[in-house]
């Protein structure tokens, strides 16, 4: 894909969401009933599956476009960056530890990308707070800290230390948060329960 | 042993193990502004990040740069007090109110905009240069293309957005259930 054609493409994709937001100011809005919400809720989870299951598709040819050489996106095609000093643009030029840790990265990346597909599938459904609501939450967490892990045995391998905390640390501040609202359903379902 | 009794023991345990765990995470959160974060401060970072190269001194710095680099601290900040704010609210028992989803959606916008700004400088920062020196307007094409490649590829940018995005969603989940609450 060309510098121009990725332009137009960026265009297309603004008029699009300013289109719809002048539509938006035109439109009434709904009244704040329940049944508006959930619709509300429905419209919005859908729109964020459909961009994580093209995300998906997208992510998956350009991982099988660098592995078996297919045509990609940009001219000079696929290539995986694993720090800024080691850019691989075939599998022959990788060596075969890094591309071990680099597959494990990728299925890691697609896993948390299908649960979040599964998230906002409860939140399509109404789903707003149960538990499986904070298990699929609480694995974002461990995907950012194992994330940071792979990336660390990733640059230990080719002796080039670019990493950052900041995943590290978020991971367990998700995993955190997430262990806080289930402890707070769980007070909330035996308050229910109470006589 | 009444049944009511020994319910409100239990989440009188729960709430007591919440306020112990944000108390224990105010401080691990306070260890790593104070230390790992001092070693990626947006200054420092940025500086390396640069397409042309590092800058030797702060006062070799163009003024863009580094009035980019304060944006972008001052955001840090406020990202740091709303987690700050958030952890606060759940040490106090505070889980699921609308204050909560504010500061969550509050926290996703803010890294929207960090994460905005820190994958756009270094185009900014080469877009204005090769203009300045060059007044070549062929550099637009690869501008945008710089903008678009950072958008898509920038974690804080994916991430504030559905951080938004579920804050949002909590927000009329939590408002359909005090709703149903209400209702007779």
């Amino acid at each position: 894909m060309s510098a121009n054609e990725i332009m137009l493409l960026v265009l297309a994709v603004g008029s699009f969401f300013i289109f719809r937001f002048y539509v938006c100011k035109i439109v009434p809005r709904s009244p704040k009933t329940q049944a508006a919400r959930l619709l509300r809720i429905r419209n919005a989870s859908l729109i964020f599956q459909i961009l994580i299951a093209i995300s998906l598709a997208v992510g998956l040819y350009a991982v099988l476009a660098f592995l078996c050489g297919w045509p990609c996106f940009s001219d000079r095609g696929a290539h995986v960056v694993v720090s800024p000093g080691h850019v691989y643009t075939s599998l022959a030029e990788m060596p075969e530890n890094v591309l071990a840790w680099v597959l494990v990265k990728t299925g890691l990346d697609f896993a948390a990308a299908a649960v979040l597909f599964l998230l906002f599938g409860l939140y399509r459904r109404g789903i707003m707070f149960s538990a499986r609501n904070v298990l699929y939450i609480r694995f974002q967490g461990y995907y950012l800290i194992l994330g940071f892990v792979v990336n660390y045995l990733m640059q230990s391998a080719l002796h080039d230390m670019n990493l950052s905390t900041t995943s590290l640390f978020a991971g367990f501040a998700i995993i955190f948060i997430a262990w806080v609202m289930d402890e707070g359903r769980k007070i909330q379902e035996e308050q229910q329960l109470t006589i | 042993m009444n049944t009511n009794l020994i319910t409100s023991e239990a989440n009188h345990v729960r709430l007591k193990r919440i306020k112990t765990g944000s108390r224990t995470l105010k401080i691990l959160f306070l260890l790593y502004l104070i230390g790992a974060a001092w070693c990626e401060l947006p200054w420092y970072a940025f500086i390396k990040w640069l397409p042309q190269g590092s800058y030797s001194k702060i006062s070799d710095t163009p003024l863009l740069t580094l009035s980019e680099i304060g944006l972008s601290a001052c955001l840090l900040l406020a990202l740091a007090i709303t987690f700050w704010q958030l952890i606060s609210l759940y040490g106090a028992g505070t889980i699921f109110s609308s204050r909560n989803v504010q500061l969550l959606g509050r926290f996703g916008y803010l890294a929207f905009g960090f994460g905005l700004v820190r994958a756009w400088m270094p185009g900014i920062n080469w877009a204005w240069r090769e203009w300045w020196e060059t007044c070549s307007y062929s550099i637009f094409s690869e501008f945008f293309l710089y903008m678009f490649l950072g958008l898509v590829s920038s974690p804080w940018i994916i991430g504030g957005i559905f951080i938004f995005m579920i804050s949002r969603i909590m927000d009329e989940g939590r408002k359909i259930q005090e709703e149903q609450e209400l209702t007779v």
